[in-house]
């Protein structure tokens, strides 16, 4: 099974502004969850994705997302605009985003 | 409605500007009659001038909740209502803002040359977010809990359609100052749009961006504030509104591109300053002090003091010299701290 994993998804701006965060632990999953949380994180492979430009060239109000995943002494973030959401790691962020947690430990959040 | 030829050039020229497309229609003939009888090509050259190559030319889509844009078409120009208020409401906040921008400041549309207005509504699924992608103005639904659907707004749309305007005028890069400044202008116009369909002059709006949008389980009027920046929400799930009102208060977070939807509650605030002393309806005279400063003034790298330089010498140009709005714009950048 490995160590734990905790996935963290911070988003930004957007028209209405303001931060938001969602995090998701496999420790506080439910087997498949865990499972299937463990599996996206593999696909998503994110300490292998050239970091994406994070400054939108024509949109406006989008989104900007961090992503952060962490296992064991492994921890690796990743920031992005939502128009240049790597493919790879788009069923991740839906996934922290759609069943996770705000983030507790996020000390920025308002 | 007939028109005959007795109505003067004047008023054919301003049908022929403003009327429906049958109005128009009929104008552009009876003109170019009168033309012909008369004689007077000054009448042709003057309607070539006043009449733009484009008009009004709205298209809604439908995402159908998926992210690939622009979707099904579902209402195009004169078409009735769809039924569907978030169609019908991207349609009449789009058309709210053409008039503005047309009607007050004379710009035909997003680049000046009658550019189509498309929207598309229903976008992706619970999607807390409008935004302008650099062709077309997009709106989510909303996820329920927080936030309503974001057509709710007239003056979100006119902040969207004024990213386009942006783009088409003076540029202004998204990041830091410039890209606050950029999301403070489309704020501005935002709320002129929301004013004016309301009727109400400066001392009586009250310049939130975003009324309606959040749902009653949130504590907030809006999603910001020109009049008090900082004070348009407080609310245990979506924290506290931290637009700052003054320079001291910047925020020098490199988030969200260097904080534009933070540090652009400064530079609205100045425009609600300078609006309000000068009195009367906005758009009038602050707003075209703006829109002078915006399309002939600002730079792509213009920060808070160029802006502050831009709307002085547009109020200087349009009004005078030591004008009573000159100065009531140079003490509203004083009173942010620029």
């Amino acid at each position: 099974m490995g160590s734990p994993i905790r996935v963290s998804v911070v988003r930004v701006g957007g028209v209405a502004g303001g931060r938001r965060t969602a995090c998701l632990d496999t420790d506080k999953l439910d087997e498949s969850r865990a499972n299937e949380l463990r599996r996206l994180v593999e696909e998503a492979n994110i300490a292998h994705v050239s970091e994406p430009t994070i400054r939108s060239t024509r949109d406006r109000d989008r989104f900007h997302f961090t992503l952060t995943v962490q296992q064991g002494s492994f921890q690796h973030s990743l920031t992005f605009a939502e128009e240049r959401t790597p493919e790879q790691v788009q069923p991740l962020l839906e996934m922290v985003r759609k069943e996770g947690q705000p983030d507790l430990d996020d000390t920025q959040a308002v | 409605m007939t028109l005959c030829a007795i109505l003067p050039p004047q008023i054919l020229v301003a049908i022929a500007r403003n009327g429906t497309p049958e109005q128009r229609r009929r104008a552009l003939a009876t003109l170019a009659v009168s033309e012909r009888m008369r004689g007077r090509r000054e009448v042709r050259a003057s309607m070539l001038v006043a009449v733009p190559t484009g008009q009004k030319r709205r298209t809604v889509y439908d995402a159908q909740h998926a992210t690939r844009l622009p979707g099904v078409r579902v209402r195009g120009e004169g078409d009735p209502d769809s039924g569907d208020a978030a169609v019908d409401e991207a349609y009449e906040g789009a058309g709210s803002t053409y008039d503005l921008y047309f009607d007050v400041f004379g710009r035909n549309s997003i680049d000046g040359q009658g550019m189509r207005l498309d929207s598309s509504v229903h976008y992706g699924v619970d999607y807390d977010n409008a935004f302008w992608d650099g062709a077309q103005m997009v709106y989510g639904d909303g996820d329920g809990d927080l936030f309503e659907r974001f057509t709710i707004s007239v003056d979100v749309i006119g902040h969207e359609l004024t990213h386009g305007v942006t783009d088409h005028a003076a540029r202004l890069e998204y990041h830091d100052q410039p890209g606050a400044l950029n999301e403070s202008i489309s704020d501005v116009f935002g709320s002129l749009v929301k004013q004016r369909v309301r009727g109400e002059k400066a001392a009586d709006a009250d310049w939130i961006i975003g009324e309606g949008l959040f749902t009653s389980r949130v504590r907030g009027v809006g999603l910001r504030s020109l009049k008090a920046p900082g004070s348009a929400y407080a609310d245990p799930v979506l924290g506290n509104d931290p637009q700052p009102s003054h320079m001291d208060n910047y925020d020098r977070s490199p988030e969200d591109n260097g904080g534009v939807h933070v540090n652009s509650g400064i530079p609205s605030h100045a425009f609600y300053l300078a609006a309000v002393a000068i009195g009367g309806f906005a758009w009038e005279r602050a707003g075209r002090i703006w829109y002078d400063a915006l399309t002939k003034r600002l730079a792509p790298d213009s920060d808070f003091a160029a802006a502050a330089r831009a709307t002085q010498a547009a109020a200087a140009d349009l009004y005078g010299s030591g004008s009573a709005e000159e100065k009531a714009v140079r003490d509203a950048w004083s009173q942010v701290g620029i």
